[in-house]
C-alpha cells in the first residue's frame, strides 16, 4: 500500500513537472513546431 | 520569458503539494524547477549560471516562494484532515453519551424494582411480585437488545456496515413504541394518525423504535406548554413519512441547524441534566435514519410547536451487507 502511494506521488510529481517544463518550452519557442525541433536537436546530441 | 517559466514551476510546485502526501515532493519539485529555469530559461541558455547576481537572486527567490507555497498547501491539507477527524470523534463521543443515557433508564427501573421486591417481599402479594419480576424481565430484555445494537450503531457511524433490515408491519411497530413510551410517561397522551392499510417497511425495528421513542420523549421534555402530542405516519410515493408533532414552545431558530449534530444539549441552558441528555438523543436518531437511507428534519409549525419528520423507503432499495 505504501509502495503504491509512493509510486502514485512520484507519478504525479513527474507528470506535473513535465507539463510545466513543456509549457515553458512552448512559451519560449513560441510554437509547438519550434519546440519539437528544439527537442529533436537536443536528442541529436 | 524567464518570469513565465518561474510562474509555471511555482504553480507546478503548488499543484504537486496539493496532490501528493507530505512536504517532500513539493520541495523536490521546487528545487528541480529552480534548476530547470536556471538551465533552460535564463541567459545564457542551456548552461548553469549561479554567478550572475540576477540569476542567483531569481533562483533563491523562486525556491523560497515554491517551498513556502508547497508547505503552506500541505499544512492546510493536514489541518483539514485533522478537523474532519476531530468532527468524527466528536460525533462518536456524542453517540456513546446518548446511548449511555438510553441504557441508564431501564437500569434505574431494574434497580428500583429489585430493591422494592427485596425490601417489601413480605408485604407484596404474589401477583404484585410477579408484576415486578415481569417488569425487570422486560427491561433486561430491552437492555440486551440495546447492547447488541450498540456495536452495530458505532459501526454505522464509521460507514463500514449497513444495518440489517427486516420487513416490519407498521401497526406492530407503533404498538411496541407506545408500550415503551407509556412505560416512561404513562400520563402523556399520544394522538395516533396512521394509515388504515397494512404497511410493511424494511427496517431494523429496535433502532427505529428507539428513534420514535426518542422523538416523543424529546417533545415531552422540551416542548414547554405542550397539550397535544401527535404521531402520524403517511406515505408519499415510495417513502413512508413519520411525523412527531407537538404544540409546545417550538425550537429556537439558532438551534434548528445544530439540532441533529449533538451540540443541541450543550447549547441549551437547561438546569435539568435529564433534559440536557435527552437533547443528545437526536444525534442518535439522525445516525440511525441516515443508516437506513432516509432523511430526518425538524421545523417549527406556523401555529406554534415543532415537527420532527423522518422518512424510510417502503421497499428496500439499498443492498444489504
Amino acid at each position: 500500500m505504501k509502495k503504491q502511494s509512493i509510486i502514485k506521488n512520484i507519478g504525479i510529481t513527474a507528470g506535473i513537472f513535465a507539463l510545466a517544463l513543456l509549457c515553458s518550452f512552448v512559451l519560449q519557442e513560441r510554437t509547438w513546431k519550434n519546440t519539437a525541433s528544439h527537442f529533436l536537436f537536443l536528442l541529436h546530441f | 520569458m524567464e518570469k513565465h517559466s518561474i510562474t509555471f514551476f511555482i504553480f507546478a510546485a503548488f499543484l504537486i503539494s496539493l496532490l501528493t502526501d507530505g512536504y517532500i515532493y513539493g520541495v523536490i519539485s521546487a528545487i528541480l524547477g529552480m534548476l530547470a529555469v536556471n538551465y533552460a530559461f535564463t541567459l545564457p541558455y542551456f548552461q548553469w549560471d549561479f554567478i550572475t547576481t540576477s540569476n542567483l537572486i531569481s533562483a533563491i527567490i523562486m525556491v523560497i516562494i515554491a517551498i513556502l507555497t508547497g508547505t503552506l498547501t500541505t499544512k492546510l491539507k493536514e489541518h483539514e484532515a485533522m478537523k474532519a477527524e476531530s468532527e468524527k470523534e466528536r460525533m462518536r463521543a456524542n453517540l456513546l453519551r446518548a446511548i449511555s443515557h438510553d441504557l441508564r433508564t431501564p437500569l434505574t427501573t431494574i434497580y428500583g424494582a429489585s430493591s422494592a421486591l427485596r425490601e417489601k417481599r413480605n408485604i407484596l402479594t404474589m401477583e404484585q411480585q410477579d408484576l415486578i419480576l415481569k417488569s425487570i424481565q422486560e427491561d433486561s430484555k430491552w437492555l440486551t437488545r440495546m447492547v447488541e445494537n450498540l456495536l452495530s450503531i458505532t459501526k454505522i457511524d464509521d460507514g463500514r456496515v449497513k444495518i440489517l433490515k427486516t420487513p416490519i408491519v407498521l401497526d406492530e411497530l407503533i404498538d411496541s413504541v407506545m408500550t415503551k413510551f407509556h412505560a416512561g410517561y404513562p400520563e402523556q397522551e399520544v394522538n395516533l394518525d396512521i394509515p388504515d392499510e397494512i404497511l410493511i417497511i424494511p427496517m431494523d425495528a429496535i433502532l427505529i423504535e428507539q428513534v420514535i421513542v426518542n422523538l416523543l420523549e424529546n417533545a415531552v421534555l422540551h416542548a414547554k406548554g405542550m397539550t397535544k402530542l401527535t404521531l402520524s405516519v403517511f406515505t408519499i410515493g415510495n417513502q413512508t413519512v413519520f411525523e412527531v408533532e407537538d404544540n409546545g414552545c417550538g425550537i429556537k431558530k439558532e438551534l434548528l441547524h445544530h439540532i441533529f449534530t449533538g451540540c443541541y444539549g450543550a447549547m441549551e441552558d437547561h438546569a435539568d441534566a435529564k433534559k440536557r441528555n435527552a437533547g443528545i438523543g437526536l444525534s442518535v436518531c439522525a445516525t440511525i435514519i441516515k443508516a437506513h437511507g432516509g432523511d430526518i428534519s425538524a421545523e417549527n409549525r406556523r401555529d406554534g410547536g415543532a415537527v420532527f419528520r423522518f422518512t424510510l423507503a417502503k421497499e428496500d432499495e439499498a443492498v444489504e451487507e
